[in-house]
């Protein structure tokens, strides 16, 4: 990993995205990021939570076991 | 154009190529993931299936989010419309995806990222919303 201080107001360029370190307030730091529109920018935490939820729904029941019934049976 | 599927969520498949839908940044945590077909099987209604065609293994169950919360009322950032080429949030159907345990009554949906196609342009795109959604919401309340 790279290591680089930085205070407020002062950027960092990834190529064509720019981060800027806007304030840093007790024990958190507001970044400003500047990036082309294909770039897709997520908070790690809700990123992996998503990634994992995503994984999970590939290992759902199959329609064929006949389980789903129990659960249609509840929605409608 | 038909394409062959030695095996999907229903068994082996022959698919269209009009019905393939491209998301061209796949989904959350496998952006290698770039084309699904939406499968509709009785046995499964309300649950429709995104299935992955690179991937026939892999199928995620997806559902009309009003079939469960009637009140469900999201909906999708305009730059969300963009990404599937909509102008129009008329133009953009919105499921979530499930996760259907074992027990299927511990089921679950992912509220914070629904996905979007645009069927017009068939493209499709998982967003996330800025409103604070759980990933994991019940479908069936304890």
């Amino acid at each position: 990993m790279l290591y680089i201080t930085r205070d407020e107001t002062e950027k960092v360029i990834l190529d064509d995205i720019e981060l800027q370190i806007l304030k840093i307030e007790g024990d958190s730091v507001r970044i400003g990021i500047t990036a082309p529109a294909h770039v897709s920018v997520y908070r790690h935490e809700i990123f992996r939570k998503i990634t994992a939820a995503n994984e999970d729904a590939m290992s759902s029941n199959r329609p064929d076991t006949g389980e789903l019934s129990i659960l249609k049976n509840r929605i409608k | 154009m038909l394409m062959e599927l030695t095996e999907s969520v229903v068994g082996p498949l022959q698919v269209e190529e009009a019905s393939v839908i491209e998301f061209p940044e796949g989904i959350l945590g496998f952006s290698n993931l770039r084309q699904f077909i939406l499968l509709e099987n009785e046995s499964s209604e309300p649950f429709k299936w995104l299935q992955c065609v690179s991937e026939p293994a892999l199928a995620l169950p997806v559902v009309d989010p009003l079939r469960i919360f009637p009140n469900y009322s999201d909906s999708p950032a305009p730059e969300d419309l963009v990404s599937v080429q909509s102008d129009s949030p008329a133009d953009v159907v919105t499921f979530v995806v499930a996760i259907i345990p074992k027990d299927p009554l511990e089921s679950t949906v992912n509220l914070k990222a629904p996905v979007i196609i645009n069927f017009k342009k068939m493209i499709g795109r998982q967003i996330i919303l800025d409103s604070p959604r759980e990933v994991r919401t019940r479908i069936i309340s304890k």
